[in-house]
Parts: C-alpha cells; sequence; structure tokens
C-alpha cells in the first residue's frame, strides 16, 4: 500500500513504454510551419527494428514532438539524443531559437552531435535508414564521432558547438550531411554565421581549422605539390603525367599559434609547426641529402600555406570565423570586450600571416 | 518461584537424611533420575547423591563410594575433603546451590549432623569433537573451530593465548535454567571501563534461561532497533585470540559455539583473519574487495531499477539498447522484477541453509540454474537483471561474518524500493540515512564507526587497510587499551644509499 | 542565562572538526550558481573578486576568533547578553535564530527546485521536502556529534566530484581570462559582495566554540576551512569561466551543475544526474548545522527543549516548501538570506569586537574580575 502511494509521486519513465529519441531533423515545412522527423528507440517484443521513425508539424519544436507522438503510443522522451539535424532551408533562417530548446532542457545531453543537411533533414534521416544496416541516428554519431577521434574535424558536440555560438569571438562549424550513393555520408562542413548557414567548406579544410584551435597528434595529411623542382630526385620513369606530386604523410606533432601583430591593422600572423613523417610519394623517388628533404618541406609549406590563405578567402566571404580570431583580437583591445556585431562588421577586413615550418622527421627506411 | 528461591538460598543443614532425601525428591518430582542412596557406614547415616546418567558411574564407584565406605573411619566433612582421592572437593549449605550443582553432574556426600554437604565434580558431558568451522571459513590458517562444551573452548583459548594475565570470568545467567558465561579479556590490556561495562550488562541480565550466545548478544547489545549486529560473533579461536590480544573482551557461553566479542567496529566485521596471514599487500586487497563488494551488493540493483525506471539517460546509447531489448518482453516493472528475482536468490539460500549440506549444494546449483534460465525464457526477467543479481548475491557473501552478510542482504530490499519510487533521489536518501544510521550506533558504548568516526589516522591501518608489520605495532587507540605499544618497533634501519 | 556555556566532556569535539564543520556548512546551495553571479559583476576578473572575499573572511574569522577568546568559553548568545544587557542581548540573538531559519529555509528549497529542474520535474515538493525533513529530523536526534560525524563522512563521500572537473578543466579556453585586470575595483569589490550567500556559514563557529575540546588548537582548522571553500568556489569559477562562453556563462542559471553534462564513462554517462544526487550529501551536513544552531540557540536563550524547536521547526519547513515552488520566489528568499546574512555575518562582528575591548577595559579598571578574560 505504502508502495503505491510511493509510487504516484513521481511518473516513472520505465524504458520500454517509452519511446527515446534518438535523432529528430527539423525542416521547414509549409506556412512557417516546422517539420520534425524523429528517429526514436522503442524496446517493444514484437517489433523488428527498436528505431522507429516517426514525423510531426507544429510552429514549435515541442509542437512538432506532440505532433508526432500523437501518432505512437509511446510517450516521446528527450534524455538520449543524440544528433540533431538541421535542413538547409531551416538553417539559412537561423537555428538559434531550435538550439535554445535544447539548452533550456537540463534532460539534453551535452554530447550529442548536431549537423546541418544538404537537403532536408527528413531526406538524410529517412532515405538514409533503408540503406544502413543499424540505425541511422547511431550510425551518423558514429560517423561524426570518428571523424572527430581521428581529428579530420574539430569537435563539434554540442557543448563546443554552444561555446563557439554563444562566443563573440568565435563561430561555429558543423558538420554537412548530405547523401552520396544513396547513403548518409558527412561530405563537408558547414560554417555558421550568427547561428545561420554560411557556406561551406570541405573536409580538407575542416582538418586546417582544426590543426588552428588544437594540438594535432597522429594524423594522416595528404599534400599535393608541384612535380617540377623534384624531377631530379624521381627515379625512372614518370609514372603518371600528373602535374602533381601526391604525398602522404603522417603528422607527429602539430602545434599552431597565433597573435596579434597590429591591432588597429587588424593584422594576426599564424606560425603553423609541422613535424611529419614520410609515407608513401605518388612517383618513387629518394631522398638522397638533406637539401632534398629541405625542399620537400618547403614546398609542402608553400602548399598548406596557400590552402590556408584560400580557406581564410572563402570565410571571410562568408562573414565566417571558425578560427575565433575575434576572440584574440578581444584580449588585445582595450576595452577587452567585443561584441558580435563589430566583429562582423571587421572580420572581412582581416590579414593573417600564415607562416607554415614543416619538418620531415622521419622518411621510413627508404633513403 | 521467587519465594521460594529465597526460602531455599539459606542454609539448610544440619538435617535428617530422609528429611533432605523428602526434600530433594519434591524438588525432583519424584524423578526416577535422581539417585539417593542412604548408606549405614560406623553408625552414620551418609547420603549420596546424584543425577545418574550426569555422572561417570565408574568414578563414582571406584574413587567415591569405595573409599568412602571400604574405611573404618567415621566421617565427617574435613575428613571427606581430605581423605576421598578426589581434587575437586567443595562444600555446600544452600540447597539452591545443591540443586544447580547437581544438575551440571555433581555428586553430592552429607554425613547427617554435618553443617554442609560435600560435592565432587564427576560429570560426565557427551560432546562432539572439534571440527572445522563452516559459517566462517579459512584458506589459510587455523581451521579448527569452538564446540559446544565451554570447558573445550576455554581450552583452546588457553591454548591460543598462553599468559596469565589471561581472565576469564565465570558468571551464571538465567534465572530458572542458570548457564555458566566467561567473560573473558587480558587483564594488563583491556579497558577497564569497557569490561565493566560488560561485566555489568551480564549481571544485569534478569532472564529465565539463555538459548545461545547469539541471543545473549542480542540482550546486551547497545541498540536492538537496528539490523546491525554490533558484537562480533566468531566461530573462529584464532580469531577470539587475535581480538582479545589486541584488548577487546570476548565472552563465551556455555553449550555455544559461538563466541561474542566485543567492542566491534562497523569495519571490522569485513576484515578476516585471513587479511592478517596473507600478506600485508594481498591483506589489503581482499580487504578492499570486500569493501567494494558491500557497496555492489547494496547499490548495484537499484541503480539498475532506478535508471530503467527513472533515469534512461545515464545510460550510454549502447547498452541502454542492450539492456531495453532484454526488458522488452518482460510484463513487469523493474522494481517489481528485481524485487522478485532478489525473493529468488533468498529463497534458494534459505533452502540451501536448512537442508542438509550435500542436497543444499545440489538444490542451490540447479534451482539456480534452472530457475535463472526458465525464467530469462519466460520473459519474468531480464537476463541483464540476473547478472546484476547474482552478483550482488555473491558479493554479499564475502563478508566474513554471517549476521552482518544477511544485513546487507536485507538493506537491499529498501534500496531498491526507494530506488524504484524515486530514483536515484532514493537511492541517496537511503545511503544518507544508512550512514546517519551507523554514525548513531555503537558498541559497548564506542562508537560504531570508529576509527572512521571519531576520526583516528593511526588506526586506519587497522580497520581500512593494512600496513607491514613493522608499522604495524600499535594496537587500536579508539578502544584505549591499557598497554597501546604491542611490540616495540625495529629500529629504523640505517637509510642506506643504493650502492653501498 | 550564564555568558560561559558548560559543556558536559563527552559532548566535546576535536578542534580538526572545525575544518570540515565550517568547509560543509559553507559549501551548499549557492556555489552551483555562483560563478555567474560572479561573473556578471566582475567579468573574466571573478577570480580576483574571490581571492578578495577570501580575504575579507578571513578578517572576520579572525575578529571572531578574538571575540570568543576573549571569553573563557561563551558562545555569542552569551556574549551579546553580557555585552547589551539582558533584553537587548536576547533579541540579538534572536535576531541570529531568525537568520539562520531564514538561509535553512533557502537551502532547503533551492536544493528542491535543482533536483526539480535536473532530475525530477513531476516531483512534489512535499514528498522531497519530506525526504530531506526525515534525515534532518533523524540525524539532529543523535545530537551534535552525530551532526559532526556526517559533515566529516559526507565531506569525503562528495569528496569525488571534484574529479570529475578534471574532463572540463582540460578544455578550458584561457582567452576567456584574457585581458586580465579589466574590471574596475569597484566591479571587484561588488562580485565579493556576491560571494557573500556562498560563503556564509562560518557564523556557526560563534556556537559551537564552546563545545571545542582542545581549544588553542582552534585557529588553524577554521582559517583552513574557509580558505579550502575559498578554493573551491575559486577552481569551479575559473573552470565555468574557462568552459562556457560569456554568453552561455550570463544564461545560464545553474552553472556548475552544467559542468557534469560531458564526462562519461563507458557504463554510466551524464553525471549531472548523479551529481544532483550525490549534492544531497552536500547540502544535508548544511542543513543539519543550521538546524541544530536554531535549536541550541532556542534553548539557550528560551529554554525551549531541543526536541520541541526540532519537531516545530521541522514541520514548518515542510508546510512552507510546499507552497514555494515560484523560481522567483525562491531567489528572492536567497536575496533576503544574502543581505541578511552579509550584514549580520561579514559586518557585524567587527563591530561587535571594539565593544567587547571596552567591556573587557572597563571590567580591568573595576579591579573586579567579574570575566574572566
Amino acid at each position: 500500500m505504502a508502495l503505491l502511494v510511493l509510487t504516484a509521486c513521481v511518473p516513472t519513465k520505465i524504458i520500454e513504454k517509452v519511446a527515446i529519441i534518438n535523432s529528430y531533423g527539423i525542416d521547414a515545412a509549409e506556412e512557417g510551419q516546422i517539420e520534425k522527423t524523429i528517429i526514436a528507440f522503442r524496446f517493444d517484443d514484437e517489433a523488428q527494428n527498436i528505431a522507429t521513425t516517426l514525423s510531426g508539424t507544429a510552429n514549435t519544436v515541442r509542437g512538432a514532438e506532440e505532433d508526432a507522438a500523437n501518432k505512437t503510443s509511446f510517450t516521446l522522451k528527450p534524455g538520449q539524443i543524440r544528433l540533431v539535424v538541421y535542413g538547409k532551408e531551416i538553417a539559412e533562417n537561423g537555428i538559434s531559437p531550435y538550439i535554445n530548446v535544447l539548452v533550456r532542457d537540463a534532460r539534453v545531453s551535452s554530447m550529442m552531435y548536431t549537423a546541418i543537411s544538404t537537403g532536408t533533414a527528413k531526406e538524410v534521416l529517412t532515405a538514409g535508414q533503408e540503406n544502413t544496416p543499424a540505425n541511422i541516428g547511431q550510425y551518423l554519431q558514429d560517423l561524426i564521432e570518428k571523424e572527430i577521434k581521428q581529428n579530420t574535424i574539430p569537435d563539434v558536440s554540442f557543448f563546443h558547438f554552444t561555446h563557439a555560438l554563444e562566443d563573440t569571438g568565435q563561430d561555429p562549424i558543423l558538420p554537412l550531411l548530405g547523401i552520396r550513393d544513396n547513403k548518409a555520408a558527412l561530405i563537408g562542413m558547414a560554417v555558421m554565421d550568427n547561428g545561420k548557414y554560411a557556406g561551406e567548406i570541405s573536409l580538407k579544410d575542416a582538418f586546417l581549422v582544426n590543426l588552428f584551435q588544437k594540438n594535432i597528434r597522429d594524423k594522416p595529411l595528404e599534400v599535393s605539390i608541384s612535380k617540377e623542382p623534384f624531377s631530379d630526385y624521381i627515379e625512372g620513369q614518370l609514372q603518371t603525367d600528373d602535374e602533381q606530386l601526391h604525398i602522404s604523410t603522417l603528422i607527429t606533432d602539430g602545434r599552431t599559434r597565433t597573435k596579434m601583430t597590429d591591432v588597429g591593422g587588424l593584422e594576426f600572423q599564424t606560425e603553423v609547426n609541422l613535424k611529419v613523417n614520410l609515407y608513401e610519394t605518388s612517383e618513387p623517388m629518394r631522398i638522397r641529402d638533406e637539401k632534398a628533404a629541405r625542399l620537400l618541406e618547403k614546398e609542402m609549406e608553400k602548399k598548406i600555406t596557400k590552402q590556408y590563405e584560400q580557406l581564410l578567402a572563402s570565410l571571410k566571404e562568408t562573414g565566417s570565423d571558425p578560427f575565433g580570431l575575434g576572440n584574440i583580437y578581444r584580449i588585445k583591445k582595450e576595452s577587452g570586450k567585443l561584441t558580435e556585431q563589430e566583429w562582423d562588421e571587421k572580420f572581412p577586413e582581416v590579414t593573417v600571416d600564415f607562416k607554415v615550418n614543416v619538418q620531415l622527421v622521419n622518411y621510413g627506411s627508404v633513403r | 518461584m521467587r519465594k521460594n528461591q529465597a526460602k531455599s538460598s539459606n542454609n539448610i543443614f544440619p538435617i535428617k537424611v530422609d528429611k533432605l532425601k523428602k526434600q530433594m525428591e519434591s524438588r525432583f518430582e519424584n524423578n526416577p533420575d535422581l539417585v539417593f542412596t542412604i548408606y549405614e557406614h560406623q553408625k552414620k547415616k551418609i547420603a549420596v547423591f546424584y543425577i545418574g546418567y550426569l555422572v561417570e558411574p565408574e568414578m563414582v564407584h571406584n574413587y567415591l563410594l569405595k573409599p568412602l565406605l571400604t574405611s573404618d573411619k567415621t566421617w565427617a566433612n574435613p575428613d571427606i575433603l581430605n581423605d576421598i582421592p578426589l581434587s575437586t572437593g567443595k562444600t555446600k549449605e544452600k540447597l539452591q546451590d545443591i540443586l544447580q550443582n547437581i544438575l551440571i553432574g555433581e555428586v553430592f556426600i552429607y554425613v547427617e549432623g554435618e553443617p554442609a554437604a560435600v560435592s565432587f565434580i564427576l560429570s560426565k558431558k557427551e560432546k562432539r569433537n572439534l571440527t572445522q568451522a563452516e559459517t566462517e571459513s579459512l584458506v589459510q590458517g587455523p581451521k579448527v573451530a569452538f564446540t559446544e562444551s565451554i570447558a573445550i573452548n576455554m581450552n583452546i583459548v588457553r591454548w591460543n593465548i598462553h599468559s596469565t594475565d589471561l581472565v576469564l570470568e565465570k558468571i551464571m545467567i538465567g534465572e530458572r535454567a542458570p548457564r555458566e558465561v566467561r567473560l573473558i579479556y587480558l587483564k594488563s590490556i583491556a579497558n577497564e571501563t569497557d569490561v565493566n561495562t560488560m561485566r555489568q550488562r551480564l549481571k544485569d541480565l534478569e532472564i529465565d534461561q539463555l538459548e545461545d550466545s547469539s541471543v545473549l548478544m542480542q540482550y546486551i547489545e547497545d541498540s536492538s532497533q537496528t539490523i546491525f549486529p554490533q558484537f562480533y560473533s566468531s566461530e573462529l579461536p584464532d580469531r577470539f585470540a587475535y581480538t582479545v590480544t589486541r584488548g577487546r573482551i570476548g565472552v563465551l557461553v556455555e553449550n555455544s559455539p559461538t563466541a561474542i566479542l566485543a567492542p566491534s567496529t562497523f569495519f571490522s566485521f569485513f576484515e578476516s583473519t585471513e587479511d592478517l596471514y596473507m600478506r600485508w599487500n594481498a591483506g589489503t586487497f581482499l580487504r578492499y574487495l570486500r569493501f567494494i563488494a558491500i557497496i555492489i551488493s547494496v547499490l548495484l540493483t537499484p541503480l539498475y531499477v532506478a535508471a530503467t525506471t527513472f533515469h534512461y539517460e545515464i545510460i550510454p546509447t549502447q547498452e541502454l539498447i542492450t539492456i531495453g531489448e532484454s526488458r522488452a518482453i518482460v510484463p513487469f516493472p523493474p522494481i517489481f522484477e528485481a524485487l522478485l528475482l532478489e525473493f529468488i536468490i533468498e529463497l534458494l539460500r534459505e533452502a540451501g541453509a536448512r537442508l542438509p549440506t550435500k542436497i543444499g549444494q545440489t538444490i542451490g546449483i540447479v534451482g539456480g540454474i534452472v530457475i535463472g534460465t526458465a525464467a530469462v525464457q519466460a520473459g519474468i526477467t531480464s537476463n541483464f537483471l540476473i547478472i546484476l543479481v547474482a552478483l550482488s548475491a555473491l558479493a554479499s557473501f564475502t563478508t566474513p561474518n554471517y549476521m552482518m552478510g544477511t544485513a546487507i542482504r536485507i538493506i537491499r530490499f529498501p534500496m531498491i524500493i526507494l530506488a524504484g519510487t524515486l530514483g536515484m533521489i532514493g537511492m541517496m536518501f537511503g545511503v544518507c540515512f544508512l550512514i546517519i544510521h551507523l554514525l548513531k550506533l555503537s558498541s559497548l558504548g564506542r562508537p560504531y564507526l570508529s576509527p572512521v568516526y571519531p576520526f583516528r589516522w593511526e588506526d586506519l591501518n587497522k580497520t581500512l587497510y593494512r600496513l607491514p608489520n613493522s608499522r604495524q605495532n600499535k594496537r587500536f587507540a579508539s578502544y584505549r587499551p591499557k598497554d597501546l605499544i604491542r611490540y616495540s618497533k625495529r629500529k629504523a634501519s640505517k637509510r642506506k644509499d643504493i650502492d653501498e | 542565562m550564564d555568558i560561559n556555556v558548560k559543556v558536559k566532556p563527552y559532548l566535546k569535539i576535536q578542534a580538526f572538526y572545525l575544518f570540515f564543520i565550517i568547509s560543509s556548512i559553507q559549501l551548499g546551495v549557492g556555489i552551483m550558481g555562483l560563478p555567474r553571479l560572479v561573473f556578471l559583476e566582475a567579468y573574466q576578473d571573478a577570480w580576483i573578486s574571490i581571492l578578495i572575499a577570501l580575504l575579507g573572511i578571513l578578517l572576520v574569522v579572525f575578529v571572531m576568533l578574538r571575540i570568543l577568546t576573549s571569553y573563557d568559553n561563551a558562545d555569542i548568545l552569551g556574549i551579546q547578553i553580557d555585552l547589551f544587557g539582558k533584553w537587548l542581548g536576547k533579541i540579538m540573538g534572536t535576531v541570529y535564530i531568525v537568520y539562520f531559519a531564514v538561509t535553512l529555509f533557502s537551502v532547503f528549497i533551492t536544493y528542491i527546485e535543482v533536483v526539480k529542474i535536473f532530475i525530477f520535474p513531476e516531483l512534489s515538493n512535499f514528498v522531497m521536502g519530506l525526504l530531506l525533513v526525515s534525515l534532518i529530523v533523524y540525524c539532529l536526534l543523535g545530537g551534535l556529534k552525530a551532526i559532526v560525524g556526517t559533515c566529516f563522512i559526507f565531506f569525503f563521500l562528495a569528496l569525488w566530484v571534484l574529479f570529475l572537473l578534471i574532463h572540463p578543466a582540460v578544455l578550458l579556453d584561457f582567452t576567456h581570462f584574457q585581458p586580465v585586470f579589466q574590471a574596475s575595483f569597484p566591479e571587484l569589490l561588488s562580485g565579493a559582495r556576491v560571494t557573500a550567500y556562498t560563503f556564509l556559514g562560518f557564523e556557526i563557529l560563534f556556537l559551537i566554540y564552546p563545545f571545542i575540546q582542545n581549544k588553542k588548537k582552534v585557529k588553524k582548522p577554521v582559517y583552513f576551512g574557509v580558505t579550502f571553500t575559498a578554493l573551491i568556489v575559486l577552481i569551479t569559477t575559473v573552470i565555468s569561466i574557462g568552459f562556457f562562453s560569456t554568453d552561455q556563462l550570463k544564461n545560464r542559471e545553474w552553472v556548475v551543475l552544467n559542468l557534469f553534462k560531458i564526462q562519461s564513462l563507458p557504463f554510466i554517462e551524464r553525471f549531472d544526474y548523479i551529481v544532483v544526487a550525490e549534492w544531497m550529501m552536500v547540502v544535508l551536513p548544511n542543513m543539519f548545522l543550521l538546524m541544530w544552531a536554531i535549536t541550541y540557540s532556542m534553548k539557550r536563550l528560551y529554554r525551549v527543549p531541543q526536541k520541541i524547536t526540532l519537531y516545530a521547526t521541522a514541520g514548518l519547513l515542510l508546510i512552507a516548501c510546499i507552497f514555494t515552488s515560484d523560481h522567483f520566489l525562491i531567489q528572492k528568499i536567497i536575496n533576503t538570506s544574502a543581505q541578511y546574512g552579509f550584514w549580520l555575518v561579514f559586518v557585524y562582528p567587527l563591530l561587535l569586537l571594539p565593544m567587547v575591548w571596552i567591556k573587557k577595559r572597563r571590567g580591568k579598571q573595576k579591579g573586579a574580575g567579574r570575566h574572566s578574560s
């Protein structure tokens, strides 16, 4: 009896009696409404697959969830959300209000991922569902997590994302999900500006952003450089007609330091120090002497510098600053304060002097 | 009865032999067990009386009756004491004394007209042989256990502690059927306050009879409201000796194979003498293993219940799927599922304990496997929970003391209910309540949680962990023994540099 | 009423427990939201504010100890009666009781609110209140020794939470602290001022002092206690500022609890749930000591048996918490308690010390050693 009284005090959420939302996508629907596509776990012994897909339409995220919940006998619970995908259309209009829902609810995890889809989120979540063995939410989450673990992209966990989003001197980047070969895949990164989708960068560029932000270890890096200077070192016949020499390396230690050289002129200087091991070259070549090594280093430096400069130029166009240059500027600024708007205006005038410093440490067992 | 006793505690001698016979027989309700023979020797009536099956008949015949009746002396009490070739002679004057002692196998001789009767101890006692300890078994170390005979037990204790300091105070407990209880301590070490408290508690007991030492324990404990035992009961003489030589008090009860050790701390229930026999680092490891085991035993199943009922958020997705799928077919809420399973485990344990050893083991294994497998297949429980419940049952059996182990197993039930109704908050409430409860307990007036609270740094190495013996030369300071130092430390060896 | 208190020897406690008493009564619900509050005042220089606050507290504690050591074995209630006479002394004593009650209620209600936000939104105040009140009553019945015991044991049982902070600590963004020394001195001071609510509690020294066995050793544990608290507050503030961006800090109510959302182990994650439950071990000693202060003061001042005060206060707490679930009302109660506490705990002792000195001097001039000072 006492047990019954006690049980009545708190409504239970027994795991097989509720549907646990694993991931959801948000798209724009007609008349300014939003459509929410939910992938939820239902532990039902009769169901073949534990993941079910539901969708609902309403004016608010929660409203859409209610709408979706009406189509199932289970109550939807948000505590295990691992992935939220925003459709491009929604993202272009700004995702801040939808992020707010997640932040406000203390039950939502900080370890989940938010992403943007090239088409609609529904497409990614449903088309993918048919072609992936496991459930799609889990699959995409693992995919993103793998890339983060391998240092290909910066950590975009929810707390990193909200941190960057609400930081005045930095803009977040999010994984860009799309469909490739009928399968959901990570196809690049979306750069954001003021919570709005501003443009996309390739995964290669995403690595450059990551390298800019933190120290990197054990990360394979492929660089294509011009073949011409190495004609002396390439052995035998040229294998291909390719103008480029592709070399594959492993970064054993990559560090970046950025400082402001001129506050008024918004000039930055970034030193990128890379220690790499040489793995593979597209043409058989011999690094006979130090000169050859220095040459190789130099060409790589040139290439990476160029990549950085191109990336910065395109970022300036989008107006998004994932590097966090604004923070460096804020520190140097006299007042120590910086508003989002101020940095938006200033960012396109920024110049960064990239000084890349590559050091070949190991050449493998071939000389 | 009380009145009767008052009368019988007076000196009844001298008395006519026939009258004595009548009185004795009336006391024994004309019981045929009472052997009361009257001999005429040198014109004097001599009464010899005893209980037939409590004495050794040959001894009575050879050493008592033979010298008594073949001699041509005129017997008086001093002569009897001097000339009978037995050393245990004593004079008894009070009827109550006689009644008490005749029941433990003494033979009485009364020469008419003398002011007292003379008794000799010629008791015969049926007893079992020494056996291995069953409830507290050790892998390493002495295996013998106490038996029901207090004489044998005292013998074992004496063999364990060769010391003239060892005091074995005799106290009789029980109004109607008194029983011998021994208060044992080392005079030069044991704290006097503790000894006095214990003696006082034993002497103040006014009960009809005493069933066993564990009953005595319940009578003299500090708090009878709690589920935790406050005194350690052990059937191991080596544990007894170990505890007494460290300045605590032991109590032996006649006809009980378990000794009481007091005062005890909460932590002492998780030490085994085996920790001592092992090397110190292994001993420490084992002790920690047991502490972790209680935590597992008390909290694991409730955590599962709380997580599956309320906090699915705290389970990582992969495990969530595993747990969810195994729970999908279970028709009950987790709290009921867990209670059911814990109940089954308790049933198996209880059945195993009641049945003869060999059948008990079989029942335990067969029952466990059959019921477990069938329950999962029938969809009554999830196999995930079976593992957890089995694990926590296993963990609870690592506690060396059976009473404490039982207490811990029982605590789990309210814990599961709290977890199933109020989730993590309920569990936390339970844990807080338990700790406050333990804090308020005492054992023989000494705090139950010492040396953690009241905190004593120097005692931690005897409770929470062990150190090499060279660093453990002190007795448990929280109990204020008279002599704190067990042995003087080896002189710190001169510090050497590497190659010296 | 006697100015000095005669305490039975078996009720006395060792001086080093003061460390745990002081730090466990200081650390409670306040710290959960503190980094945000200090940040709002002093921005990235919040850590300086906390250091300033620590200096202030050390000064106040120093003064308190001077006041207490001028008497034999007195508590604040006795001292006030000695200084102000019977009537005014009792009124001031009552002020203390009211202050303890308000603080107790604010702690009580804040923890219930946190549990509701983080774990059980549907939980009724009554059930949660009942759980806490029953623990309070149960522990209080064991007397001061049991209370000190819970402080001591819960202190260690809650310590592991600090290890969880390692993960956010390695993710610190140091640019958030730069440029340093931006806040003006008044801003820093007002930053220090908002820490008052968190740091409140060491006034328990005024009441518990007569119960200390070895009075010569009082100083060290007390100073260490307040420093330890300040250190913990400092660590959490620094981590919060470094981990969250400016806007996040400004917008989140229980910043510290949000720090526990990112840790994960292979079998368990979402430590915010566990930490909020674990926090019960942090707030309980807090409430035990405050409740003890109320019952003990009532007994000293008005000779009300402690049990009666205990049951009455517990009942009132339970009734009051049912009607207090509005967030802003709770904030108001916290603010009241903070305001009240600031003047009573931080400022009042500074005024008290000169009075004690004057009184002492006058007593000496009379030549009659009425006070055993």
